[in-house]
């Protein structure tokens, strides 16, 4: 398969403000794909080049691109920087420097989407020495053979931006659309919400149709979507929604997936067969796997886990979920969540780290035990499983749970944990139905989280898609953001407040930084906004914001026209309560419903 | 199996030559010689060089190939004067290079060569074919550096031209017929070259004393010459620029 179909359909979707549009060419996309490829096509349209857990990521810095169109070109590089100062965009420097490429070459190849492709793994492979040489190299091989339209989405690949503007969602439902039909959608979503893999997913329903996507089944290795809550703001309202439940402690921590075989674990093999992508588990042999909310591998930021893991478990493997908490190493007293991300991102220390913050994970759920998939058996089973099945320690242990129907018992828990400085309970069904929804939101699972000075009973996770330019005190910095919630329906992120409070002067000063990556020259397809910020970002910083309460809005497009025609929601003085929620993606931050429900909560408090 | 005598400038300018391209080369070497074939990374110009057995001291050789890192060869030649000879032994059970010269011996550990393919020549039929002085090639090449970044090689029947057009300036080194060492070419001919690029050609040339342009209208140059008694045999191809602004 020629690259430059993949180019041409990228630039239609660009030009395009049209969602059904984008739906249209990228479906197209798919159906002129070879089955085979396909999969490299989802993964590239998604700006990546493999499933999130893979952790094989380009995101190249800029200027190495640079160095490798002035390479090609015979551009200098000084001139490039200069127009690249102008331009804003490493893939427009590229397709105008190509264009105005005067140097042939003394031979050509086609462009194909398997050489571009291997290039692109093949730079995730590089380290050491004399990487950033060969990583130039490798684009470099391409450009020469590349158009200036090829050129551009090559290189915004390669340093991380593609933004097409089409979300996960957007390219499953085009998948839909492409191979079956849009009302499809469940199923496949399902499929990829236990595999994290929407190339596998995509490969598999152009191959073997709807059938062979319902097939796909939780693999050892492959992390599956974690489960999603609701909210709620009392225990009254919680045992009237769900009856008698189970309450449990919803410890301040990490959550975490653990993926576990012990050494006699033997191969519980691959239930979906073919394995296209190499993600595919060896033979035998003890192994563990961590995997963060957003899927990331963080094994190894957690080395102590491998050890307690493989000393609590009895069985054979396992998938199970727990929370990962820091502890006291002197007096094993939990620590705050923050605490954690001390140890993010240091890889020589990690050992110091591990003495001096080690982390103790308390399970609360079982997905699979022995090869067998537990997703479907009801709650009161998995945790049945998980009591069967592990040994608690220092180091693991079982989430501590209550179940009851009795308000002051619920109530008295929940104290007790808000005391101990727990972050609140998550109550859940126990019912006949009360199975393992991965990817999925609803009313099994509610979360009721201590209040925050009393103002809206939860903090939200917004994302942040634009910001103001700052004035008086805080001229040259940000003076607030513009912050939204995300609506999985449409894949849109819709805006919800400005935020100019909660930051302190080192915030301030650092936020540039943490945002130049993000900014674009026009706002990013995806952000419904009736506001023009100075600046826009494309989503993906998620900020934790306390607010007085939800209000309805004429101005922000958060559920508009949900509870009265032509308003949205808006939260009213929002605060930042100084977490970044670098465990979420830009996805997984507060739904526009779940503002609603927020509305209707406070309406129902109030009244 | 490969061993060898070399004199040392003959082996500094096979090196000079090869690291105009590539700073790691695959040499083949059959009975009658070695021969390596290198492509720039920009794949804008290639070396084709065949050093024939004649040309080195002794020569015991069957069909082998070795992967050489040109920059540490050089370390070894720089310790030896012209005129000296270099021995040169392939260790094939230990992957390496034996090289010997006065009392001092060089173990240096070979390049894999798997990664390495084999450049194909480019078949091109050339309709200029120009020989002439080295030393007029380089005073034409001096002239044009400070004018332009390119330069243009002009053939007709009866003259060659290589000229720079800069902003403001120009140069151009016209030759007729009888000032040539040899002059083919039945209608006229024009192309532009990268002027790095040429020079950094040109500069590794050492030893020879004419050289061969072959060109045609947008289409690559190719360079030619021989050194070591004619017993060494080098090629080099760079592709045009094109004009469009």
């Amino acid at each position: 398969m020629d690259y430059s179909i993949i180019a041409d359909a990228y630039s239609r979707l660009e030009n395009t403000p049209k969602r059904l549009e984008m739906m249209d060419i990228l479906a197209e996309l798919f159906i002129s794909t070879p089955k085979e490829d396909l999969a490299k096509v989802v993964y590239l349209s998604q700006g990546k080049i493999g499933p999130d857990f893979s952790g094989l990521e380009l995101g190249l810095a800029d200027k190495l691109a640079l160095k490798a169109v002035a390479f090609t070109t015979g551009q200098p590089e000084i001139e490039l920087e200069q127009k690249y100062l102008d331009m804003g965009d490493m893939g427009e420097l590229a397709a105008w420097a190509i264009s105005k490429k005067k140097q042939t070459a003394l031979f050509s190849s086609a462009l194909t989407l398997e050489r571009v492709f291997n290039n692109f793994l093949a730079i995730t492979e590089k380290s050491g020495g004399q990487s950033q040489k060969k990583k130039i190299q490798l684009i470099a091989d391409l450009l020469h053979d590349a158009s200036p339209i090829e050129a551009r989405y090559m290189i915004r690949t390669v340093v991380g931006k593609l933004r097409l503007g089409t979300g996960t969602m957007t390219i499953l439902e085009a998948l839909c659309a492409a191979f079956v039909s849009r009302e499809d959608k469940p199923v496949v979503e399902r499929a990829y919400n236990v595999s994290s893999d929407l190339g596998m997913v995509a490969y598999i329903l152009a191959s073997q149709g709807l059938d062979g996507v319902e097939g796909i089944k939780l693999s050892l290795g492959v992390p599956l979507k974690p489960m999603l809550a609701e909210r709620l703001g009392s225990v009254p309202d919680i045992l009237e929604k769900l009856g008698e439940c189970q309450f449990e402690y919803k410890y301040d921590g990490l959550r975490v997936q653990a993926h576990i075989r012990s050494a006699d674990g033997g191969n519980d093999g691959n239930p979906n067969g073919d394995c296209p992508n190499g993600n595919c588990l060896d033979d035998g042999g003890s192994l563990v796997k961590l995997f963060s909310r957003q899927l990331e591998d963080i094994t190894e930021q957690f080395p102590e886990l491998h050890d307690s893991l493989l000393a609590a478990f009895k069985g054979k493997s396992a998938v199970v979920e727990g929370e990962c908490v820091p502890v006291d190493p002197n007096t094993g007293e939990m620590l705050p969540f923050q605490v954690i991300s001390q140890r993010r991102g240091r890889k020589r220390d990690l050992e110091k780290a591990v003495e001096e913050i080690p982390v103790k994970l308390y399970l609360f759920d079982c997905l699979a035990l022995n090869g067998k998939d537990m997703t479907d058996s009801t709650l009161p089973e998995r945790r049945r499983t998980l009591e069967d099945n592990f040994e608690t320690s220092d180091m693991v242990a079982l989430g501590r749970i209550l179940v009851t129907d009795e308000p002051e018992k619920a109530q008295e828990f929940f104290d007790m944990v808000i005391s101990e400085g727990g972050e609140g309970v998550m109550a859940k069904s126990i019912a006949e139905d009360s199975t393992y929804r991965a990817g999925g939101r609803g009313w099994q699972w509610i979360k009721y989280k201590r209040d925050y000075q009393a103002d809206l009973v939860d903090t939200l996770d917004l994302v942040a898609v634009g910001a103001f330019r700052g004035k008086g005190r805080r001229s040259g910095w940000y003076g607030g953001l513009l912050m939204a919630s995300y609506d999985p329906e449409t894949d849109t992120y819709q805006t919800v407040c400005k935020l100019g409070t909660g930051f302190d002067d080192a915030t301030l000063a650092s936020m540039m930084e943490r945002f130049a990556p993000l900014v674009m020259d026009k706002p990013d397809k995806r952000v419904v906004s009736n506001i023009t910020s100075d600046i826009n970002f494309e989503p993906s910083v998620v900020m934790e914001v306390a607010g007085a309460e939800v209000s309805l809005s004429p101005i922000h497009t958060c559920a508009l026209g949900v509870l009265k025609d032509k308003t949205g929601m808006a939260v009213r003085f929002p605060r930042f309560t100084g977490r970044w929620r670098e465990d979420k993606s830009a996805q997984e931050a507060t739904t526009s419903d779940e503002v609603v429900q927020m509305y209707k909560l406070q309406l129902k408090r109030v009244g | 199996m490969f061993k060898a005598k070399i004199r040392s400038e003959v082996l500094k300018e096979v090196i000079d030559v090869i690291a105009t391209q590539v700073d790691e080369v695959k040499f083949t070497i059959t009975t009658s010689g070695i021969n390596a074939k290198a492509v720039d990374p920009a794949h804008v110009a290639m070396v084709d060089i065949t050093l024939d057995k004649g040309a080195f001291e002794e020569f015991k050789a069957k069909d082998t190939e070795m992967g050489i890192n040109i920059e540490k060869l050089r370390e070894v030649v720089k310790l030896t004067k012209s005129g000296e000879t270099i021995a040169m032994e392939l260790d094939e059970d230990h992957n390496r290079l034996v090289l010997s010269l006065g009392n001092i011996t060089r173990n240096m550990s070979l390049v894999d060569t798997a990664g390495m393919s084999d450049p194909k020549i480019p078949g091109l039929n050339l309709a200029a074919k120009v020989t002439l002085e080295l030393d007029e090639l380089r005073k034409g090449l001096r002239a044009a550096e400070p004018v332009a970044d390119h330069i243009a090689l002009i053939a007709d029947e009866n003259n060659f031209e290589l000229r720079a057009d800069g902003d403001t300036d120009f140069s151009s080194l016209t030759l007729v017929k009888d000032q040539l060492v040899e002059l083919s070419c039945k209608e006229k001919q024009r192309s532009l070259f990268s002027l790095d690029y040429f020079l950094n050609m040109i500069k590794a040339v050492s030893s020879a004393q004419n050289i061969t342009l072959e060109f045609g209208n947008d289409f690559p140059v190719s360079m030619d010459f021989t050194f070591a008694d004619s017993k060494g045999k080098v090629s080099f191809l760079l592709a045009p620029r094109i004009e469009n602004d």
